[in-house]
């Protein structure tokens, strides 16, 4: 369908047809009866300009497919929306796919995309195991594959500010949760955190370290694992954990036994997604700028595609501590202590002993 | 690799199904099938196919996509228009697009306007050249009809071709009034939504009808506005906190609080709190969306959730119908709320022992609580 065929079907010529759907300024003087008239004619007669056309002749797609595991948590949606930010001011597209751990989807995906005429990927929390067949940045790539460029979190620069930011409220013995295995973060991670706190004299005694367990996206990753610390009636006075579900877990584990965060044990979590700050109390962290890691993954597949830089197998992305109100200086909680005082402590647990969440749809 | 980066270097710009046939010695017709999977293939053994592919690979070969859709006429491509991808609003309904057009080999374009107004048009313009065979806006005011079809989520305007989807705001007020007069409830304050959130208008309007059904009475002294211009209040608990000081400061007492979102209801059990009032033995407060943070904060909210990946996947299935020519054009599509019961919300306190409204500056944060008998 031409603009000739919409121009002859509304009576006008196919310049000032061409003005209306282009929305070009010499369309400021048609009047808007006239625009919605040329607007419905072209959505009658399925109009679609020739962007194909133009495409064959300059053999640019000026689009890029983004691979992500998913698309509609914390996550990926900020770096989507960090990748989405730069690509608009460079005038570039993307086409997004979620593969959800379904490595044949992940085959085909690569495939379509390739087919569709993008000019380079960028994954998103996914692993690959071989050369992708085009230009491609890895966000959270831990994986090193020829020619990919990984953008990673500095692992130890997080430690430090998290341990640090500890040792200077005076705290001497803290607690750890380790990542499970299934995360692609953990070892980095808790490699970093080992440097670190031998570099800050802070001693890891084993008994005050718990691993997780699984991929659950809700605290109740952290719940169980915080019992078991306090199971154990070793004293500490902070907890250093996993990421900010796994801190929310562990703070609903210390208030139910009566114990308060901060003034008994400070809790830090790492990532920052958006309910930390809402939480009682708002939680302190180790923020990873998601969004900005999205535009860096961007700016450098651009520049990748159109070989403006050579490449680069890693590009480390800084952290950032944001301190809100669960740490504090150490108080004087001691597991002993609140064992004697296990009546209170009963008495607060069962009133805080969340109820049966009930989810009811609405039939009317 | 320095070899297949002189081959995209060059820009060779040719090259064809021809140039792998000859570089597997099979035809182009054979390479076709292998590489498009087609059942022409299956008598292929399996080493060729992979030298088929790996040939592919090496050189870089890309199917000539849109020279099929100059011939087809199709792109099989959507453009997505959204207020903001990255929050868990606009991400939930992508994902839920994402979802549905996966299942039927379509693609989409996403762009995000982040409020500029401006941009809107222009966006649309663009993924027009781009050959979209439709729009999904989402969250976006959609003021002049667009050249293809639409579907626009949470659209309160209508606009001629434009599909509305939007929550069943009726539904989701009764559930909440229902409830909270099933509580025992009858001294109610709400939070009325900024005028500039789309939703606001209707929100409110739900209100007021149901609460008159319900014989719930909106007493003018227990409604606040979250009177921002740029509808601010509504997008952070910081935001809405001197909205429930506002409520507070009055001399009117009430046992439950409707707030226009989780935000601002969290906001107000924050404030409720600081004043030594429990929740939700003093006061109960239900929210508006179930953003995540509503079931981490203590208490946990009572909320109205809406299925944001359900209402994504209802706008790609209806656009999908149109540009097919499946459905009859509809102008509007409701969504069933859900209604989530936590821990913000119990019954009303008997007037005796109920919310005596605390003066200023007893701030009892850290009381320590007592049985509920």
């Amino acid at each position: 369908m031409t603009l000739k065929a919409v121009a002859d079907r509304v009576g006008l010529t196919a310049s000032t047809v061409s003005h209306v759907l282009t929305n070009s300024p010499a369309a400021n003087s048609v009047p808007q009866r006239t625009k919605n008239r040329i607007l419905a004619a072209a959505r009658e007669l399925n109009y679609q300009p020739n962007f194909f056309a133009r495409s064959l002749k300059v053999k640019r797609s000026h689009t890029i497919g983004v691979i992500a595991e998913e698309i509609g948590d914390a996550y990926s949606s900020l770096i989507i929306g960090g990748i989405e930010r730069f690509l608009r001011s460079h005038n570039f597209f993307f086409l997004t796919v979620a593969h959800r751990h379904d490595a044949k989807l992940l085959s085909t995906y690569s495939n379509m995309l390739q087919q569709r005429g993008v000019e380079g990927f960028i994954t998103v929390d996914t692993v690959l195991t071989e050369e992708p067949p085009l230009p491609t940045v890895a966000i959270a790539g831990h994986h090193r594959i020829p020619r990919v460029t990984n953008i990673v979190l500095d692992h130890r620069h997080a430690a430090t500010l998290a341990l640090q930011h500890l040792v200077d409220l005076g705290h001497e013995e803290i607690a750890f949760l380790k990542g499970s295995t299934a995360s692609s973060d953990t070892d980095d991670r808790w490699a970093a955190i080992c440097d670190v706190a031998a570099k800050l004299g802070i001693r890891m005694r084993p008994e005050l370290i718990v691993q997780l367990e699984g991929v659950d996206p809700t605290p109740n990753l952290g719940y169980p694992f915080a019992k078991q610390l306090l199971a154990r009636k070793q004293s500490f006075s902070a907890l250093f954990a996993y990421n900010d579900i796994s801190a929310i877990g562990s703070i609903c584990a210390f208030q139910e036994v009566g114990l308060r965060v901060p003034d008994d044990v400070s809790v830090v979590g790492f990532d920052d997604i958006q309910s930390s700050a809402f939480l009682n109390p708002p939680l302190t962290t180790v923020r990873q700028p998601l969004q900005e890691m999205g535009e860096i993954a961007a700016r450098t597949l651009l520049d990748r595609i159109e070989e403006r830089v050579k490449y680069v197998p890693e590009i480390s992305v800084e952290p950032e501590l944001v301190v809100r109100k669960s740490t504090a200086p150490p108080g004087g909680w001691r597991p002993i202590a609140a064992t004697e005082e296990s009546v209170t402590a009963r008495q607060v647990r069962d009133l805080l002993k969340p109820r049966d969440l009930k989810l009811r749809l609405e039939t009317e | 690799m320095t070899r297949r980066n002189q081959i995209r270097a060059d820009a060779n710009p040719r090259v064809t199904l021809k140039t792998v046939a000859k570089h597997v010695g099979l035809s182009p017709g054979t390479v076709s099938a292998i590489l498009n999977n087609s059942s022409a293939c299956r008598s292929v053994p399996e080493s060729t196919k992979s030298r088929t592919f790996a040939a592919a690979r090496e050189l870089n070969y890309k199917p000539n996509y849109w020279a099929r859709a100059l011939r087809v006429k199709r792109t099989h491509t959507i453009g997505v228009i959204a207020a903001e991808i990255g929050d868990p609003y606009g991400s939930g309904i992508v994902s839920g697009i994402e979802r549905y057009l996966q299942e039927r080999n379509f693609f989409y374009l996403t762009v995000a306007h982040r409020h500029k107004n401006k941009l809107i048009e222009s966006y649309s313009r663009m993924l027009l050249e781009r050959g979209v065979e439709g729009y999904i806006t989402v969250d976006t005011s959609v003021a002049q009809p667009l050249p293809l079809p639409a579907v626009a989520v949470a659209g309160h305007h209508s606009v001629e071709g434009v599909t509305n989807i939007v929550l069943d705001h009726r539904k989701a007020v009764r559930a909440v009034l229902q409830h909270l007069s099933e509580l025992g409830h009858k001294e109610i304050a709400f939070m009325r939504g900024p005028v500039s959130s789309s939703d606001s208008e209707d929100r409110w309007s739900s209100i007021v009808q149901i609460a008159g059904e319900l014989g719930i009475p909106i007493q003018l002294e227990l409604v606040v506005e979250l009177n921002d211009p740029d509808g601010r209040a509504a997008l952070s608990p910081e935001d809405g906190l001197p909205f429930a000081k506002e409520l507070l400061g009055r001399s009117r007492p009430f046992t439950a609080l409707f707030g226009y979102n989780d935000n601002s209801a969290i906001a107000a059990i924050r404030v409720f709190q600081d004043a030594g009032l429990r929740v939700p033995e003093d006061i109960s407060v239900v929210g508006f969306d179930d953003i995540q943070a509503a079931g981490y904060t203590n208490p946990s909210l009572t909320t109205v959730r809406q299925p944001l990946e359900k209402m994504g996947e209802i706008a790609a299935k209806t656009l999908l119908d149109l540009i097919e020519d499946r459905g009859e054009y509809v102008p509007e599509i409701l969504i069933e709320p859900q209604f989530v019961v936590r821990q913000s919300t119990g019954p009303a306190p008997r007037r005796e022992s109920g919310f005596v409204r605390a003066s200023s500056g007893t701030g009892l944060s850290s009381v320590t609580p007592t049985p509920v008998s």
